[in-house]
């Protein structure tokens, strides 16, 4: 009987320490060391933008930082969006992702962040010497040529309508296209044509190239909102030509089953937004970090469409 | 009610007691995480609450910010102010504030012609007094950056409180300033959160001074409340809502009511179900013990009832099994008494046959033989009476004498002896036939060859409390090997040849269970000339 009551004993204290060091333990919880994370994109007028943010939203809930999320009007406000990061500098921030609208004015910003001893990373777009995020722009120009070379005769003339001459994403897809087809295939590149990213002018520069080359048989765009201006432009003037754009975005998507597109290189901004946080986060806790972090870009052709359209957030 | 403590009511009590004692402990540590958890959860959804309060204001800020900051890089903008069109600008501005709601309204200040362009449609371009414009560019040069600053519209006509952005016009020597009135903003954002006659909320700047609340808060003492406090990352304001105790305090002692509550609902439960489970359970016991109690009021045709197989049906069965041995038992007992009624008849007889022989013998003179037989009757019928086992010293030495005279007729000459009693002894109780075998054993066993007659001396006298009775008589006596063997413990050896066949042995056993260690028999021999005898009793004065 005696060890009986000491058995029980033994494990009623047993039980009381369980129970008050979980209830004290759950009192430590709360305490949040949170670091705040200042965002410069180049705009939010696109659905690649908005889900770029949503990557970075749901990573930094889950590292527990907070997000300053700030975009400037469009992306050639190069100006603005400098002041806006000088601003955000002189905020008291642990860490800034840029996605700068032109490469050629980042110095300053580099520099002040520098000077304050905050770390750069640049997302979508490369900085020299800045840890990096996002497509290999490169390699997404290559695979736009592979796609072109196999669904058009030797011969034919492929031209490309680039985003701006100012951003490096641009201007790598171009240099992967270029020199891919003109390397590996009987393809003939007939002029590459810069403007800035956005539907009208891209619309604009693809009747500028029905005018000009009446031959072009494929056309290469940057970027998906320019590619939605392109297929606006082909369709008013009836043209058979292979398109092929970049993103992952529903209403080109949307296009690429429909067909007015023929392929799209993925670009998950989602993926990359989510990728962006965790780096800086790791980056932050003193862990190390690649210079280039590449998300997955893949083909998107009307066989596959729907499957993109499925892991869309919006 | 009277308490009976059956076995029913003690296992009642005794489940009870655990039970309630492990229902109370239960209750408590409910109690205590209850509570625990109440309170971590209640600022847990408060924080929530003001997370999602300040993400919203902090939003706005940015929006006002990113807005002036527009206006500022609006080419338009710049162009107008240098053609001085003002007019123009001043419906830019109100293009621009229309498309922000939460602006109050918007400046543009050229601090060096004094000249003041408003979004709004009256009096919407104003030179001001030196003395205004200084004190309006004192107040815009304290801004900068993301972070708003709180002040006073001196140049509205009724002084508002603001939240201020300012931004220079890219390109002209101007300023532009975005203002969102306090109560705006109070009311757009921070009023949701949940302030109330006993809450308050509002929004501090980064040192801590109150810029925005509900109503005064100086007064109130802060332990009073849960707070619950969200630093915007932007703005750096800090958006609290305090949420009075009390209120808490009347919510967690509603759960304590109810769990008290609980616990006694509980407990009434409880004892009911378990006085019914006791009283099931003890439903054969209080059969069994019932059943017990009539068979001991001599009822033994009664059976207890066998049903289950538990251990009181077990007691039950083997209570039944003893009720039927104890009934054969005194069938066997009757029979055995009947049989002891006959025996008796044939002791009757044989008195009867030897009066009749003794009567033959006096009638044809033998009267030696008929005194042999009276003695013989005598002692016959002492020996086989069953009624008293005890009678007074007086009687015992009379049946003692009737037996010597029997000797003396069968030995002829070989021994005499001598009574030595002390008159008060007389009437003392004794067992009866206590002194026959040891004198028998001295005319059997004393006389030897070298002495062919010897005396023997019966004396008895009170010493204090004890009657001492001894037989001494000077024979050959016993050997120590023979006085060890008869203070031995008693044997089922019989003696052989003497007239009732009791040993000594046997005496001795007779003497402790009558009176335990106050009745004992002493032997003491030389072994050659003597050997005494001496019974030791309490003394028992019959009247």
């Amino acid at each position: 009987m005696t060890k009986f009551l000491a058995l029980f004993y033994t494990l009623l204290v047993m039980m009381l320490v369980a129970v008050v060091s979980y209830t004290m333990q759950k009192s430590e919880e709360i305490s949040p060391p949170q670091r705040t994370i200042g965002v410069v994109l180049k705009a939010m007028d696109s659905e690649h933008w908005l889900s770029v943010r949503s990557g970075m939203t749901e990573a930094a809930q889950r590292n527990n930082m907070r997000l300053i999320v700030i975009t400037a009007e469009n992306e050639t406000a190069f100006a603005e969006q400098n002041k806006i990061i000088s601003d955000l500098l002189a905020n008291d921030i642990d860490a800034l992702i840029v996605s700068p609208t032109n490469i050629n004015h980042t110095r300053e910003f580099v520099d002040a962040a520098r000077e304050k001893n905050i770390p750069v990373f640049s997302i979508d777009e490369e900085i020299d010497g800045i840890i990096y995020i996002g497509s290999n722009n490169y390699l997404v120009g290559e695979m736009a040529a592979a796609f072109m070379e196999k669904n058009l005769p030797a011969g034919a003339e492929v031209s490309v309508i680039s985003g701006s001459a100012n951003q490096n994403a641009h201007i790598q897809r171009t240099a992967g296209f270029v020199e891919h087809v003109e390397k590996n295939s009987a393809l003939i590149i007939g002029t590459t044509m810069a403007a800035e990213t956005q539907y009208r002018q891209a619309m604009t520069q693809a009747e500028k190239l029905f005018r000009e080359r009446p031959n072009t048989r494929g056309i290469f765009v940057t970027s998906a909102i320019m590619t939605l201006g392109v297929i606006e432009a082909t369709e008013k003037n009836f043209r058979a030509v292979t398109i092929v754009g970049v993103d992952t975005q529903n209403d080109a998507i949307m296009a690429v089953k429909s067909g007015s597109i023929d392929a799209l290189i993925s670009q998950d901004g989602h993926e990359s937004g989510r990728l962006a946080i965790e780096v800086v986060a790791a980056y932050l806790n003193g862990q190390p970090t690649e210079k280039y972090n590449f998300i997955a870009n893949e083909l998107i052709t009307a066989d596959n469409a729907e499957h993109f359209l499925l892991q869309e957030d919006f | 009610m009277k308490i009976v403590w059956n076995m029913r009511f003690k296992m009642f009590l005794a489940a009870l007691v655990i039970n309630v004692l492990g229902i109370i402990f239960a209750m408590l540590l409910f109690y205590h995480y209850a509570a625990e958890h109440f309170y971590s959860e209640y600022a847990a959804s408060l924080q929530e609450r003001v997370f999602i309060g300040a993400k919203n204001a902090d939003a706005a800020f940015q929006k006002i910010y990113r807005a002036t900051l527009d206006i500022s890089f609006d080419a338009q903008v710049s162009e107008l102010i240098n053609r001085g069109d003002f007019a123009t600008l001043a419906t830019r501005l109100r293009n621009y504030r229309e498309r922000n709601s939460l602006a109050d309204d918007i400046y543009i200040f050229l601090p060096d012609k004094k000249i003041l362009i408003r979004s709004e449609e009256y009096n919407s371009v104003q030179t001001l007094d030196w003395k205004t414009a200084a004190a309006w560019k004192k107040i815009i040069d304290g801004q900068s950056g993301m972070r708003p600053i709180f002040a006073e519209n001196i140049l509205s006509p009724a002084a508002k409180k603001i939240f201020l952005y300012k931004a220079k016009v890219q390109g002209s020597d101007a300023f532009v300033t975005t203002q969102i009135s306090e109560r705006g903003f109070y009311y757009n954002f921070i009023d949701d959160l949940g302030a109330g006659d006993s809450n308050i909320a509002l929004m501090s700047d980064a040192a801590g001074n109150i810029v925005s609340q509900s109503r005064a808060y100086s007064n109130l003492n802060g332990n009073d409340f849960i707070r619950a406090e969200v630093e915007m990352p932007l703005s750096h304001y800090s958006i609290q809502l305090l949420v009075s105790k009390k209120k808490i305090h009347g919510k967690i002692t509603f759960m304590q009511i109810l769990s008290v509550l609980g616990v006694i609902f509980i407990l009434l439960l409880s004892t009911f179900l378990l006085y019914m489970l006791a009283a099931k359970l003890n439903e054969p016991v209080e059969n069994l013990a019932q059943v017990m109690q009539d068979v001991g009021h001599g009822n033994f045709s009664l059976r207890a009832t066998v049903d289950g197989n538990d251990e009181i049906t077990y007691l039950a069965e083997r209570f039944n099994h003893m009720l039927d041995n104890l009934e054969n038992e005194k069938f066997l007992k009757r029979r055995a008494e009947l049989h002891a009624l006959q025996y008796q008849i044939r002791p009757h007889f044989i008195y009867n046959t030897l009066n009749s022989i003794r009567f033959a013998a006096m009638i044809q003179g033998a009267k030696n033989i008929g005194e042999l037989l009276a003695n013989f009757i005598e002692l016959l019928q002492v020996s086989t009476n069953r009624e008293g086992e005890f009678g007074t010293l007086a009687e015992e030495i009379s049946t003692l004498k009737k037996y010597i005279a029997l000797q003396e007729f069968r030995l002829m000459n070989s021994f005499a002896v001598d009574f030595n009693l002390a008159e008060e002894t007389l009437s003392c109780r004794v067992p009866r036939l206590i002194l026959q075998p040891f004198v028998e054993n001295s005319i059997l066993h004393t006389p030897s060859p070298e002495k062919t007659f010897c005396r023997i001396v019966i004396a008895s006298e009170l010493r204090g409390d004890e009657l001492i009775i001894t037989v001494t008589d000077d024979g050959k006596g016993m050997s120590p090997e023979v006085l060890e063997n008869l203070s031995a413990k008693p044997s089922d050896e019989k003696t052989h040849g003497g007239f009732s066949g009791i040993g000594v042995s046997n005496i001795r056993e007779r003497l402790r269970l009558y009176y335990g260690d106050a009745g004992k028999v002493i032997c003491e021999s030389d072994g050659r000339s003597f050997t005494k005898i001496s019974i030791v009793l309490p003394a028992e004065v019959i009247p």
